[in-house]
């Protein structure tokens, strides 16, 4: 008998192969973020179509119920997407304020000087 | 003999009512040197007051929250080849003699860094307390970490000056390492630069009660954060 959750997983794996590969043909996403939804794309539909798999996850995890070894997988990839983007961002905060920095500091060698009373 | 190149500059941030008044003392104290405001986006009439005086501004683009501006005098001093770089507060809260005290300092090699320190000499302090209890412990935690080679009794003080060869190793690894935030910026200093092999020297420091505005380093939410930030400066 198919379950309520393999049907949901697949509908959740082809929505987001869908949304990715139509955003990496429109280009408005990069070849690295299309790879990693896509991933999470497939490994939904995995579970969907064969969910002997979520039975194995379960028996390493010893949880009882399939929802529960979901919930906990899904964490796990959640807080490891929302760790690796906080880094990129504090990467990006820094690198904004170099840039301005030195766009600041060039703005000052191509600028004539104010005035020379100074000599 | 080589005529040295001297760079005061003076980071701002709504300071309207004191830039004008310090870089003109600055200006008549040292004609000689030159002067850079580097504004981190002010919100009032800073930028038109420091366009009154003898001073070349520098604008940022976007706020940096305080590091952009050291970062940029840096950058300036380091690219145009300048022997000494200088800094003082635009807030008026530290005196303009201090500087040549410290270039003074610097040249005859006492140190590479020479920071203007509240705690040299005994006075009368201006802040609370809990400030004063702060940067005293901040102070000693960080001596005992940079060990016998180097001794810094104030190592949040903003009034410091620079030399040719500290410039030189500091402004590549600022723009190369990811950067501190500005509360722990002169405290990173202190233990990065003891580790490049900089020297530091210090002279005695007055800071008289800020007049206007408020201190953007110490609001309310960088007090709180500032024990877990320090801790991980002097762990990691």
């Amino acid at each position: 008998m198919v379950e309520v959750y393999s049907i949901v997983a697949v509908i959740f794996g082809l929505i987001f192969i869908s949304i990715s590969l139509v955003k990496l043909k429109h280009q408005t996403i990069s070849q690295n973020t299309f790879v990693i939804w896509a991933i999470i794309g497939f490994v939904g539909l995995a579970m969907g179509v064969f969910p002997v798999i979520l039975e194995i996850i379960q028996n390493i995890l010893g949880t009882q119920l399939s929802i529960s070894t979901v919930v906990i997988v899904s964490f796990a990839v959640l807080f490891g997407i929302v760790f690796y983007l906080h880094q990129k961002v504090d990467l990006l905060n820094q690198r904004i304020t170099k840039l301005i920095s030195e766009m600041a500091a060039n703005r000052f060698y191509k600028d004539p000087q104010k005035d020379d009373d100074q000599e | 003999m080589k005529k040295s190149r001297v760079l005061v500059y003076v980071p701002v941030k709504d300071e309207e009512k004191t830039v004008r008044s310090v870089v003109d003392e600055i200006a008549e104290l040292y004609p000689k040197w030159d002067i850079i405001v580097v504004d981190d986006k002010s919100e009032d009439n800073t930028i038109s007051e420091t366009q009154k005086t003898k001073a070349r501004l520098i604008p940022l683009v976007m706020n940096t929250k305080g590091v952009g501006p050291d970062l940029t005098a840096f950058l300036v001093a380091y690219n145009e080849g300048y022997d000494y770089l200088l800094k003082i507060d635009g807030d008026g809260q530290q005196e303009a003699k201090l500087l040549n005290e410290m270039y003074q300092k610097l040249k005859e090699n006492y140190g590479d860094i020479c920071v203007g320190s509240r705690y040299v000499k005994k006075q009368i302090e201006t802040d609370s307390f809990i400030k004063i209890i702060g940067r005293v412990a901040t102070s000693a935690l960080v001596n005992f970490k940079i060990g016998k080679n180097n001794s810094v009794t104030d190592c949040t003080s903003g009034i410091r000056a620079w030399n040719k060869k500290s410039l030189s190793m500091l402004t590549p690894y600022y723009m190369k390492k990811s950067l501190a935030h500005d509360t722990v910026f002169w405290i990173r200093e202190a233990i990065i630069g003891t580790k490049m092999g900089l020297k530091f020297c210090e002279v005695p420091a007055f800071y008289h009660p800020r007049k206007f505005g408020n201190s953007k380093s110490f609001s309310l939410k960088n007090m709180i954060t500032f024990p877990i930030r320090f801790l991980m400066i002097m762990v990691l």
